[in-house]
């Protein structure tokens, strides 16, 4: 196809008896059902900006995400694309093709700048069939199209609100979806932002695309732009249909606007009982109308059609077949990146975040040094004398200890910080979950491992352990291993828990696991805690390192005075328990530990993402 | 019906409900006029320029007026409005006058109230009870609860919150927590009232609202300042006076009516259906040609105070000065013991609201303590494990540190955010808070100390001995609140992503210097490192904890029999093997307390100084700004 970004279908969504449910917990009280929506019906066509509208608490919120199919469970009803039905699993990815749905908060990551964001998602969502330089001319052009052009070397943290929705919205424009669902797009905005932003939304809904928003108290001129409105009050819809005709159909009912009065206040007025009105034979009346309205529109489409017949039936025909059946086809819809080049950028953009945001990794790497250098002054020597072997054996505890918790602890805040904005474009489809996991992942991993070595180093030399290449590997390796194994299980806990508890719950289990081959000995505990001896990989790593350093047949230590009790090594490993020590399992046991802390944040992370 | 006509017709109803909001029984106060001349501000930006912001700028602002600062963004008008509140100082000391006089910032403070841009609430408090609050922080005892439960319904009918008088605060909408903010800084009826863009984030209609009100509020007597980023002409209309700043110099300062002739007499003409606000924004920020200087020169900069189409601007009447009555004003609405007290109860109200969170950490620490238990169960008085019984009173250690710290890292620096507001527009005294905040954690801390000691000291079977046990609790007790107050000392500072890392890493030498020494006597660890063995408060934490298991007149420990030799079967044998033999009980409580004082001084200092935001020592002013420059410290 010679235009790289084609023309969409126009889509058509009509729904009927939506509902929603939801269960509410309470306090010492048995759990409550309550219904949300009553089975609401209606039609929102393409070519029309749509806003629904009501007070707050009426659903038109909860009608929003279930019609984007951001919420599932509790919903029921039946959702119609083109006159396809919906399933909820079938079709649901399907429309997710199609459609984009932009929240209320504006979730753009404060340290890009908007040229950076809009690149990246272009990046992530035409694939590299399209050539840079066609992107880079899509990017400009929407930019400019959105009035971001001025600000396109900003950061996004220092956009206005108006700028940062319109960025929002760029942002998914970038494939050019036929259906945009947005959370009050105008909250949080002044008036000239108000204005502009939905002078927008109706100029996208006039090139074809169907836009549905859900609003709160407009003014009256913003109120007259938009072409089609759904009102929901107390979960029910009470009015549907032009804006203009709103008042008279109110009318009809006894309810009238007074005068000078902005008539979207009055309709929320109505919805939230402010005039005496009888709910269900105005939303009676409003399902009546929807009917007229079908009518009337299929009739339009029917003259429509007649209208082009004359000379432009074929080409018609083929439109209408693609749009029924042929939605999200090869032809209509860009090719998103591969999971490789999804993580290529993924990981350039974590790059571009990190190096900004500098000086942490500075504070982390030298915070890491000084530690190493003051352990390793405490420590003086103990590394090779039998007179210490017990100093050295605290500190190859607090080094792990160390090691643990700031591996721990760095990463245990990056999921609950990235999570709304992971939200939105995993929703949106920019990319899937692995290619990000593995972004974030990867760009963690050797800065810790950095640190790691920042600190190791300095604490190696200075306490004086032997200098065999051996040794020192196997050492190594045990360190950065419950290092690298300890930030999975960061990353796990962030994924698991809400942060107040994960900042709790970590330290507690890393301690509860430390006891175990430090502070007790695996013949000492009672059979039911031996498991837990087992499972714990700090034990393993903590025995490990130390066995690095004594183990393998180490030659006696220098001993100044007249009996040492430890001058053979192997003395201290017996009393610990530690002469069947196999190195390479326990290594490979922390390990695996760690990937499947990395498999278990994956999957929470997923099933979260998909809780719908 | 025209556009003009619906405009009249709304005025006339803001008028309406501002004249009845003016008959309230409010406090009288005295009316406090500002101006400000050749008010200069900059912001260092590189280690040797310096940015101007505002630039020689004068101005004038009435009382009983509601004025607007408006300009293009980046133009400086937060800047002018933290300047002239004294929420930043800067240059800026000699140039503001009040009622005539030089400002002295101490005293203004106590006038002026600063509601700012975002609204942070208290969590877990329904509006009702935010107000009151208020209202006995600011009213103090004098006023009786009848007055001030009038008061307070006066507010929530003018500012429209009695039907959601019991939301909780966190679900409020934006409007809503808006005129929250505006409640609870009118409950004392300050004189001026600073508002930065209040209505940035509401819709129309709120912001409407919250315009009308802050007109009726000026009516009243007040003097209101408000900055504004682009409003209707609808809410225009409102203003009485309008200030307009461009690249930190004022453009324009008169009634909103006068823009469109003050542009004209310049030869700038504003086109029909254009609203003049947006207009003259435009013009400033340089869409129409560069006016710029032109626009300064007219208006001198702002010395001129009312620009005005007739040759004679209206006089402005000066007021008498009556900053002498506000000097004997007190600093705060009651005494610092009664701003404890009520502090106290709000922080208990919000702790015991939050009860899920407790619940979870209470179920946590018994689990652990079963854990633990188990674990070492029976070793307190086997003598072959005394070894292994001093790593389960290590361990214990460690896990009363890490576990009061790491959520302290995570929860203060929210606290701080809240605090600002109430803090800066002088609710209560900085001390009364820390001390209200320091004692409102004990108990929630200790029930959970308490039961973990509780499990795990009789599981592992230690001596059973009251004065043992209340000791071992104690020096618990200690060591929770010295980590507690430790990791507020360094979230005080560093955000939560640096803090919750640099925490737990200060802590790991911490731990390693309170067991160094195992395995050879005391006297043969180096100077250098017995003197850094003070630092740690956890060493004492351990010796306290070992002196009051093993230290006064125990009985030997029982060899069990089918161990051959127990080498640490005398008590005192343990004491000298770990290096502890001189620990003393009452020493390791002082140098705890010693600690804990240290660190919340520290944290004390710290969130002063952030809070104060005032040149304190130079040295430390410099380093401060030496560190805002290099890195990027600001959260």
């Amino acid at each position: 196809m010679a235009d790289p970004f084609p023309r969409r279908p126009a889509v058509n969504i009509d729904f009927s008896d939506v509902t929603y449910r939801v269960t509410t917990w309470r306090k010492f009280k048995p759990a409550e059902k309550k219904e949300i929506l009553h089975g609401v019906s209606g039609e929102f066509r393409s070519g029309e900006l749509t806003a629904i509208m009501g007070p707050s608490g009426a659903g038109k919120s909860t009608l929003l995400n279930i019609l984007s199919g951001y919420t599932v469970r509790g919903s029921g009803g039946s959702i119609r694309v083109n006159n396809d039905e919906r399933g909820v699993s079938k079709g649901l990815e399907e429309f997710k093709k199609i459609s984009c749905y932009i929240q209320q908060d504006d979730m753009v990551r404060p340290q890009l700048r908007v040229r950076e964001a809009m690149s990246l998602a272009t990046h992530l969502k035409l694939g590299c069939d399209i050539p840079g330089y066609q992107k880079k001319q899509k990017v400009s052009e929407l930019l400019g199209m959105l009035g971001l052009a001025k600000s396109a070397e900003t950061y996004c943290k220092d956009l206005s609100g108006g700028q940062k929705k319109r960025l929002s919205i760029a942002l998914e424009l970038v494939t050019n979806p036929p259906v945009i669902f947005l959370d009050e797009p105008t909250t949080g905005l002044d008036c000239v932002s108000t204005t502009s932003c939905v002078d927008l939304l109706k100029q996208l809904a006039e090139q074809g695309r169907t836009m549905i928003c859900t609003l709160h108290q407009p003014s009256a001129m913003l109120f007259s732009k938009f072409s089609h409105l759904y009102c929901v009050a107390e979960g029910q819809c009470i009015y549907q249909g032009p804006p203009a005709a709103m008042t008279s159909f109110f009318q009809s009912f006894g309810l009238v606007c007074p005068q000078y009065h902005n008539p979207a206040d009055f309709l929320i007025e109505v919805a939230s009982g402010d005039y005496p009105r009888d709910l269900d034979s105005l939303a009676q009346a409003a399902d009546n109308l929807a009917l007229k309205r079908a009518i009337c529109l299929d009739k339009n489409d029917n003259a429509d059609e007649k209208g082009i017949e004359l000379y432009n039936l074929q080409s018609r025909k083929k439109i209408k077949q693609t749009s029924d059946n042929d939605l999200v086809s090869a032809k209509c819809l860009p090719k998103p990146a591969s999971m490789w080049l999804q993580f290529f950028h993924l990981y350039n953009r974590n790059l571009i975040v990190v190096r900004r945001d500098y000086f942490q990794i500075l504070l982390r790497l030298i915070c890491h040094l000084f530690i190493g250098v003051i352990f390793g002054y405490l420590y003086q020597n103990v590394g090779n004398n039998a007179q210490t072997i017990l100093a050295n054996f605290i500190f190859v505890y607090g080094s792990n200890l160390f090691l643990h918790y700031t591996g721990q602890m760095t990463v245990l805040l990056s999921f609950p910080l990235e999570y709304a904005i992971l939200t939105r474009e995993h929703f949106n489809r920019w990319y899937s979950l692995l290619p990000y996991c593995l972004a974030l992942f990867l760009v963690e991993v050797p800065l810790q491992l950095a640190c790691a070595l920042a600190y190791l180093l300095p604490g190696y030399y200075l306490t004086a352990q032997p200098f065999e290449t051996a040794r020192v590997s196997t050492f190594f390796m045990f360190n950065l291993a419950i290092c690298l194994t300890a930030q999975a299980t960061g990353f796990l806990s962030g994924a698991l828990f809400p942060v107040t508890i994960a900042v709790f719950l970590g330290p507690v289990l890393s301690v509860f696991l430390s006891v175990f081959g430090f502070a007790s000995k695996y013949s000492d505990i009672n059979a039911p805690l031996r498991p837990f001896y087992n499972i714990s990989y700090f034990r393993s790593a903590f025995q490990g390192s130390f066995y690095s350093l004594y183990g393998s047949g180490r030659s006696d230590l220098p001993c100044s005075e007249f009996y040492c009790h430890y001058k053979k090594p192997k003395v201290f490993l017996d009393e610990m328990e530690l002469r069947d020590f196999q190195p390479v399992q326990e290594i490979c046991y922390i390990l695996f530990v760690g990937v499947i802390s990395y498999l278990f944040t994956l999957f929470s992370v997923w099933s979260k993402l998909n809780r719908r | 019906m025209t556009a003009i006509d619906n405009l009249q017709h709304w005025r006339d109803m803001a008028e309406n409900r501002i004249q009845n909001a003016a008959k309230m029984t409010m406090i009288r106060r005295q009316p406090v006029d500002i101006e400000f001349t050749d008010l200069c501000y900059s912001v260092p930006v590189s280690r040797t320029c310096n940015k101007l912001i505002l630039r020689n700028v004068s101005g004038y602002f009435k009382s009983g007026e509601l004025t607007a600062i408006l300009g293009p963004s980046g133009a400086g008008k937060s800047t002018l409005l933290n300047v002239l509140a004294g929420y930043r100082i800067g240059d800026s000391t000699n140039s503001v006058l009040v009622n005539g006089e030089t400002r002295d910032i101490k005293t203004f403070r106590k006038l002026s109230r600063y509601i700012m841009q975002e609204d942070v609430h208290q969590h877990c408090l329904t509006v009702l009870e935010s107000l009151q609050t208020a209202a006995d922080l600011k009213l103090g005892k004098s006023v009786s609860k009848e007055v001030k439960m009038k008061q307070i319904t006066e507010i929530l009918d003018l500012l429209r919150l009695t039907n959601s008088k019991d939301t909780y605060t966190a679900r409020l909408s934006g409007g809503e927590k808006k005129r929250l903010s505006i409640a609870l800084e009118l409950v004392n009826n300050p004189p001026v009232l600073f508002l930065d863009e209040p209505t940035t984030g509401l819709d129309d209609l709120s912001s409407a609202q919250c315009i009308t009100l802050l007109k009726s509020l000026a009516r009243g007597g007040r003097t209101v300042i408000c900055s504004i980023h682009t409003p209707s002409a609808k809410l225009f209309s409102l203003f009485d006076n309008v200030y307009i700043v461009a690249q930190g110099q004022c453009v324009f300062q008169g009634c909103g009516d006068d823009i469109v002739p003050f542009l004209e007499s310049l030869d700038i003409h504003c086109p029909k259906h254009y609203n003049p606000a947006d207009f003259i924004i435009d013009v400033s920020s340089g869409e129409y040609g560069n006016h710029h200087e032109k626009m300064v020169r007219a208006i001198d900069n702002g010395r001129k105070h009312r620009w005005s189409k007739k040759e004679e601007p209206p006089k402005l009447i000066r007021l008498d000065s009556g900053i002498d009555d506000i000097k004997e004003m007190p600093d705060y609405g009651c005494s610092s013991l009664d701003q404890f007290t009520i502090l106290l109860s709000r922080m208990s109200l919000q702790i015991w609201r939050d009860w899920s969170n407790f619940l979870i950490k209470v179920i946590i620490h018994l689990g652990v303590g079963v854990l633990m238990g188990s674990i070492f169960y029976k070793y307190g008085n086997d003598a072959s494990k005394t070894i292994y019984n001093f790593g389960f009173c290590f361990m214990s250690l460690i896990l009363f540190m890490y576990v009061p710290m790491l959520p302290a890292i995570v929860w203060f620096p929210q606290e701080v955010k809240c605090i600002k507001r109430e803090f800066f527009n002088r609710w209560y005294g900085l001390n009364a808070y820390y001390f209200a905040l320091s004692i409102s954690r004990i108990p929630f801390q200790m029930v959970q100390g308490i039961l973990y000691i509780a499990i795990v000291y009789l599981m592992t079977e230690q001596p059973l001995e009251i004065e043992r046990i209340v000791k071992f609790t104690s020096i618990v007790g200690l060591v929770t609140l010295c980590s507690e107050a430790f990791g507020m000392a360094i979230s005080a500072r560093l955000s939560i992503v640096n803090g919750i890392f640099v925490g737990p890493a200060l802590s790991v030498p911490n731990l390693l210097l309170s067991v160094y020494g195992m395995g050879s006597s005391i006297t043969t660890v180096p100077m250098w490192i017995r003197i850094s063995m003070y630092f740690s408060y956890l060493r004492f934490g351990l010796e306290g904890l070992i002196v009051t298991i093993y230290g006064g007149a125990r009985e030997h420990l029982i060899c069990p029999e089918e161990e051959v030799y127990c080498p640490l079967k005398i008590p005192r044998q343990l004491m000298k093997e770990v290096g502890m033999e001189d620990a003393n009980f009452w020493r390791s409580c002082f140098f705890m307390m010693f600690y804990f004082i240290i660190f919340k001084v520290v944290c004390y200092f710290i969130l002063r100084q952030r809070l104060k935001r005032s040149r304190s020592s130079g040295l430390f002013w410099l380093i401060g700004r030496f560190i805002k420059t290099h890195f990027n410290l600001n959260h």
